[in-house]
Order: C-alpha cells, then sequence, then structure tokens
C-alpha cells in the first residue's frame, strides 16, 4: 500500500521521530510504513489520518494488485 | 531509562546467571541456579517497564506473532522427532512390568531397575531450549527485515 505520510511530514516540518511520539510508535514503524514494508492496523491509520486532519483514503491509496476485481 | 541502557543491563543479568550457573554446579545446588533465573526474569521485568523510549508496538508485535508461530511450526516436527526417538528407545528394554507366571521352576529373572536420568533429560531439554532460542531468533531476524526494521533513512 502506498502512502503520503512523508509528503505530509514535510509540509509540517515534522520529523519522524516527532510523529512515531505523537502516534506511540517507534521511528522505525514511520520509517516501514513510509517505504511501504508495513501497512499500518487500522486504528494506527486512523491515528495517523487524526493527526493529519485528513481522511485515511487521502493518505492511503491501495495498489492495482490490492483492489478486488470488479 | 534509555533502550540501550536497558539491553546492556540484560546482558550483565545474563552474564551473572552463567556465573551463578558455575557456582550452583561447583556447590551441587541446583536451587541456587533456579532462584537466580527467577529473580533474573523479574528484575528484567521491571527493568523494561522503567524504559521511557516505545520499544514495542503494533510492527513488532507482528514481528514477534510470525517469528513465534514459524518458530512452533519447525520446532514441533523437532520435537516430535527426538520424543518418538526416546520412546522407542525407552520402551525397547525391559519396562519392570512383571505379569504372574505359573509356579514352578522356572529362569530366574534379575531386573535392575535404573534411577532416572534427570540430568540426561535436563541436558536434552537445554539443547532443545537452545534450539528453540536459534530458531527463533532467526526467524526475528527474518521477519524483522521483512517489515522493515533496517531500513535506514536520511533523517
Amino acid at each position: 500500500m502506498k502512502n503520503k505520510i512523508r509528503v505530509l511530514r514535510a509540509m509540517r516540518e515534522i520529523t519522524q521521530e516527532e510523529l512515531a511520539g505523537a502516534l506511540g510508535v517507534t521511528r522505525q514503524t514511520i520509517i516501514a510504513i513510509e517505504k511501504g514494508k508495513y501497512d499500518p492496523s487500522l486504528p494506527l491509520a486512523l491515528r495517523i489520518a487524526r493527526f493529519f486532519q485528513l481522511p485515511v483514503e487521502k493518505i492511503f491509496l491501495a495498489e492495482e494488485s490490492e483492489t478486488p476485481a470488479s | 531509562m534509555k533502550r540501550n541502557t536497558f539491553y546492556l543491563l540484560i546482558g550483565v543479568i545474563g552474564m551473572l546467571l552463567v556465573g551463578v550457573l558455575w557456582v550452583s554446579i561447583q556447590l551441587a545446588m541446583p536451587v541456587l541456579i533456579q532462584l537466580a533465573f527467577l529473580v533474573a526474569v523479574l528484575v528484567g521485568y521491571l527493568l523494561r517497564r522503567t524504559v521511557s523510549e516505545t520499544i514495542e508496538d503494533e510492527r513488532t508485535n507482528v514481528i514477534t506473532q510470525h517469528a513465534a508461530v514459524a518458530t512452533l511450526s519447525v520446532f514441533w516436527i523437532v520435537f516430535f522427532f527426538v520424543s518418538i526417538g526416546s520412546v522407542v528407545w525407552e520402551f525397547s528394554r525391559p519396562l519392570g512390568i512383571f505379569l504372574p507366571r505359573p509356579p514352578g521352576p522356572g529362569p530366574e529373572v534379575v531386573v535392575v531397575m535404573e534411577g532416572p536420568h534427570f540430568g540426561n533429560l535436563g541436558l536434552a531439554q537445554l539443547g532443545l531450549l537452545g534450539l528453540m532460542i536459534i530458531l527463533y531468533g532467526g526467524f526475528r531476524i527474518f521477519y524483522a527485515r521483512k517489515f522493515g526494521d533496517w531500513e535506514s533513512d536520511e533523517e
């Protein structure tokens, strides 16, 4: 799953350490999410969305292979 | 307390335990290392609670879960392999069960009952436990890598 956390962070000038502290996770988890190595759970995704004051779907984008066939 | 200090203290406790094990063997007092082990686990748990940084979150929990399941998947096969061999070894010698036989002359059966070898059992268990730890460590490294534990960043 792709996401725009890195861009949103840069726009708000927030470090990974600060974001991790605000979300109660390790900095390594933020790095892993930004690099697409780890997909956050729904509660964490919602916390991230709340932190950036954006809807979840504006931050996380499912890739083609992840969307169900219509 | 900082995370690295915690890991350092855990290492020191581990080394102390090895020392206590040696003393325990010299004095032939198993209770010494057993108590020391319990105290070490308790101290480790209390020290962990004093770490101010976040050292565990949902990603580390996912890594732990995956590593634990993979370890168990392999370990039960090894455990069964060793156990079934031991059972065959045990049952292929006299068990000390005597069926009643008719009175009269017959061969005199002398069965020497051997005492249980707790020491050998303990060594086998320690070996298996060591294997479990190695398997867990390996799988943990694998899944930590998979879920981005060693991803570097420019920040």
